[in-house]
């Protein structure tokens, strides 16, 4: 815990609406799925060690700079929050401190189509901007899984990418510039309103995925593109997985640029299928590819036949969807987290998932050789699992369920290791678009090495007196909850 | 825990919910409060923690799991459809049989069912008179109908008459026994589900007509636990609807207003009753129908109107939001077919210079009675 925070000062600033400090109320800002979990399933964890003290509402970057300067001087602990979506724990209060809910500052300050660029507060439903700027013939492109509620501040935060990064590329590829609260309440500035810059050290990027662990993000300068008017989905199914893999690789090998290319393995297709209409469901198939087109009208039709026909000539069977029906088969697709935890869990023995390999990236041409090693290996323990993922980024999602016993745990630390080094064997990463919060934080080590001592001193750099999102990121400590094999 | 049990899926339930927080989107408590222990998500977690006692019952736990509406609108965005508010409705039943307190506003609606059998005063003896005793047709008042707005009852009555539908009204009335069950006074409802079914047995009621869409989805939906008798059950704006497919209901007055239609959560969500009082509306001449874009139908926006009395604060906001919507549309109106969302917007309505009408109230000035 921290040093005790001087309440009556941060009232002052944001008045009572704005300040939650009820301890009962304070639990539901502690958990997350996996959290919950272990602290209902294994005692020496307790939800004590992992309450915030304070959420904070803050309407204004005055305000948040106000709040910092208390938190600094009084050594606070501080996490920004958007909608409390990220999958790797980044939330969680370790140490205590001042939750900053953004909610409240959720304005969308300028809209500018002529300059394609935006600036808005962080707290801005990705779903309302997309909204606006869809009236306007533009968009966002990224669209992550938790797209129906997340903020723009949390898609900066973690970088967030989704189903169109193949052809649109991820958050960090958007963000101009930034409005930044350091730790000791200095506001700053970074990038501009301009297409494109050049100019001193690239702090833009630096701010975007470090999840709230160097500065707080108060603004951020969006570009934003023209939006296609149209877009074609299709879907091929293949007798063996493989087969997919192959005909996606001769997809991409053409030319053609589809906005989303995902694999699909039968555990996923059966997972979908529960929650798909009858209209809508997928054909039973060992390997599917879900494809997107867009463009005008005759350009999303071209590519998508095309697709269709290189699928075909390698042994698919092929379907369009009518793009009525298609918006709600790519929201089943984007729920398949929540499905997987709808078909595996059961009162008797609620399972754990295999978060800390949940979105594994490999070069594109290794997907094939990864999946097949990784499930030899996942087999090897007793383990199976669904794949899927976004082939044209290399991007694999893969869940297995273990039990929450000795046995279980211990088998699931190290098939899971098993897996991130074969990952990084074929030069991989632990991450495409979660980030590493506290979940990951104690495998960072074994992508990054020593280049970790050079985030480490970035982090020191930005924030000496460590209160910004404490222990995430394994830029300060890691804490004892992270390692699978300390829940023993 | 038997696996089938009514426990066990619900525990399923619980142990399925991966807290993704897209319940957040549209839960209507969380709107106005921006406070996650007044979310869906927050209500999972206390749910998980007190069922496990991880947590101690306190005050302000409470209010989180007490101040949930039953809207369901947390279930119609979950992804894979969580059983939200059954959930909360079980965690209710559970801190009851351990005597947690509930509400003490809860509490008086609570003794006063369990002392009169029901909720106000009981349906007026001028509506009574006016049914058949032979019938076998309930018009099933309801609480709310029978007292604050007894006006509904005087034009179910003057309609059903008009078209020759035969009813009876009881003047002995008991509540549906709805809001017991939601509030998880489990085997309180039950007594007073069973009064009403042995009730309807000795009248030889073959049809229920209802005003409040509570009452409707109670008796169509829950009183299978205790009965097998299979009764018809509808809401009134589903015999109008009938009544209009087959000419019966001919609109001779144009009612020139400019309205939106509030979709009542336990006749939308609940029973998935969204087109019929369309309907209707379209059909009247000169009434203009708007829809307030991501608060119908399914995303309707819960008025607040079941907790208004502990949360007054929070309804009010709630109903507040309603107007405030409908009047950025340019609506001079608010049609609902609840008495309940009826009574709970009209207090903030007058503010906002705006009106409130049941569908019924339209409805009779259309067919000039």
């Amino acid at each position: 815990m921290s040093k005790l925070i001087p309440v009556e000062s941060i009232l002052k600033i944001v008045g009572e609406e704005n300040v939650i400090s009820s301890k009962a109320h304070l639990i539901s800002y502690a958990l997350d799925f996996r959290l919950r979990r272990i602290i209902t399933m294994i005692k020496k964890f307790k939800l004590e060690d992992f309450l915030p003290e304070l959420v904070v509402m803050p309407e204004n970057t005055e305000q948040v700079s106000e709040i910092m300067k208390i938190a600094y001087e009084n050594e606070i602990p501080v996490i920004p929050r958007g909608a409390g979506t990220s999958l790797s724990g980044q939330l969680i209060p370790v140490k205590g401190g001042i939750i900053l809910d953004f909610r409240k500052m959720n304005r969308i300050l300028e809209l500018n189509l002529r300059a394609r660029y935006t600036v808005l507060e962080p707290g801005v439903y990705y779903k309302k901007l997309n909204k606006i700027l869809t009236e306007n013939g533009f968009w966002f492109p990224p669209d992550p899984g938790s797209a129906e509620l997340c903020t723009i501040g949390g898609m900066v935060a973690n970088n967030a990418s989704g189903l169109r990064a193949c052809k649109y590329g991820t958050t960090k590829d958007y963000v101009l510039g930034l409005e930044v609260v350091l730790p000791d309440g200095k506001i700053i500035k970074t990038g501009s309103k301009a297409q494109k810059t050049s100019s001193g050290l690239n702090l833009t990027d630096l701010f975007v995925g470090s999840e709230g662990c160097l500065g707080i993000i108060t603004k951020i300068i969006l570009r934003i593109v023209p939006k296609p008017p149209h877009e074609i989905t299709g879907v091929a199914s293949f007798k063996q997985f493989e087969t997919a893999l192959e005909a996606a690789y001769k997809v991409l090998e053409s030319g053609l640029t589809p906005a989303s290319m995902e694999f699909l393995d039968m555990l996923t297709v059966s997972a979908m299928n529960v929650y798909l209409p009858k209209e809508l469901k997928l054909p039973f198939a060992k390997g599917t590819l879900l494809i997107r087109t867009d463009g005008t009208l005759q350009q999303a039709e071209e590519e998508m036949k095309q697709i269709l026909k290189i699928c075909e000539e390698a042994g698919g069977q092929t379907k369009i969807f009518p793009s009525k029906d298609a918006e709600e088969l790519w929201n089943v697709r984007a729920a398949l987290f929540q499905l997987a935890e709808r078909a595996l869990q059961t009162p008797e023995s609620p399972k754990m998932s295999s978060d800390r390999i949940m979105d594994i990236a490999v070069p594109l041409d290794k997907i094939p050789e990864f999946l097949s090693k990784t499930r030899q290996i996942a087999k090897s323990y007793g383990f199976t699992f669904g794949s899927s993922g976004h082939i044209g980024d290399g991007n694999v999602h893969m869940r297995f369920m273990f039990n929450m016993d000795e046995n279980g745990i211990k088998k699931a630390d190290e098939c899971e290791k098993k897996i991130i080094n074969l990952a990084l064997e074929l030069g991989g990463t632990i991450t495409a678009e979660h980030g590493i919060g506290l979940w990951k934080s104690s495998i960072l080590e074994m992508e990054h090495g020593n280049a970790i001592e050079v985030m480490r001193k970035i982090k020191k750099a930005l924030d000496p007196k460590g209160i910004l999102n404490p222990g995430k990121m394994a830029l300060d400590f890691i804490p004892d909850v992270a390692f699978l094999e300390r829940w023993l | 825990m038997a696996v089938g049990s009514r426990e066990y899926k619900l525990m399923r339930e619980l142990v399925s919910c991966g807290l993704c927080g897209f319940c957040l989107a549209h839960c209507p408590t969380f709107e106005v409060l921006k406070n996650e222990a007044f979310s869906p998500r927050g209500r999972m977690i206390y749910t998980d923690l007190l069922l496990k006692e991880i947590i101690p019952v306190e005050k302000e736990i409470l209010d989180a799991v007490f101040s949930c509406t039953n809207c369901q609108t947390c279930q119609y965005t979950c992804p894979t459809s969580v059983k939200v508010s059954e959930l909360i409705i079980y965690l209710r039943e559970q801190l009851s049989k351990k005597g947690a307190p509930i509400p003490q506003k809860f509490k008086e609606i609570v003794m006063e069912l369990s002392e009169k059998g029901r909720l106000f005063s009981y349906p007026p003896d001028n509506i009574v008179k006016k049914g058949n005793p032979k019938s076998e047709r309930l018009l099933f008042a309801g609480c709310v109908a029978s007292s604050q707005l007894s006006n509904l009852l005087e034009i179910t009555t003057k309609i059903m008459s008009t078209v020759g539908l035969d009813f009876k009204v009881f003047a002995d009335e008991n509540c549906c026994g709805g809001f017991l069950k939601i509030l998880g006074l489990r085997e309180e409802f039950k007594k007073l589900a069973q009064k009403n079914v042995e009730k309807f047995e000795e009248e030889g009621i073959e049809e229920v007509i209802t005003i409040c869409p509570l009452c409707a989805e109670t008796l169509k939906q829950d009183y299978a636990e205790v009965t097998s008798k299979s009764i018809n059950i509808k809401h009134v704006v589903q015999v109008l609807c009938e009544l209009l497919d087959n000419g019966k209901l001919k609109f001779a007055n144009s009612i020139p207003i400019k309205c939106v239609y509030h979709d009542p959560c336990h006749l939308g969500r609940h029973m998935e009753i969204y087109d019929e009082p369309r309907k209707i509306l379209e059909a009247i001449p000169g009434l203009k129908l708007m829809e307030i874009e991501d608060m119908s139908k399914e995303l309707s926006f819960c008025c607040g109107g079941p907790i208004r009395e502990p949360f007054r604060d929070l309804a009010w906001k709630m109903s507040e939001k309603i107007c405030e919507e409908a009047k950025k549309i340019g609506a001079n109106t608010i049609v609902t077919t609840c008495p309940t969302c009826n009574r709970n917007i009209s207090f903030n309505a007058l503010q906002h210079e705006i009106k409130v009408q049941d569908i019924l109230e339209i409805v009779a000035k259309a067919l000039n009675i």
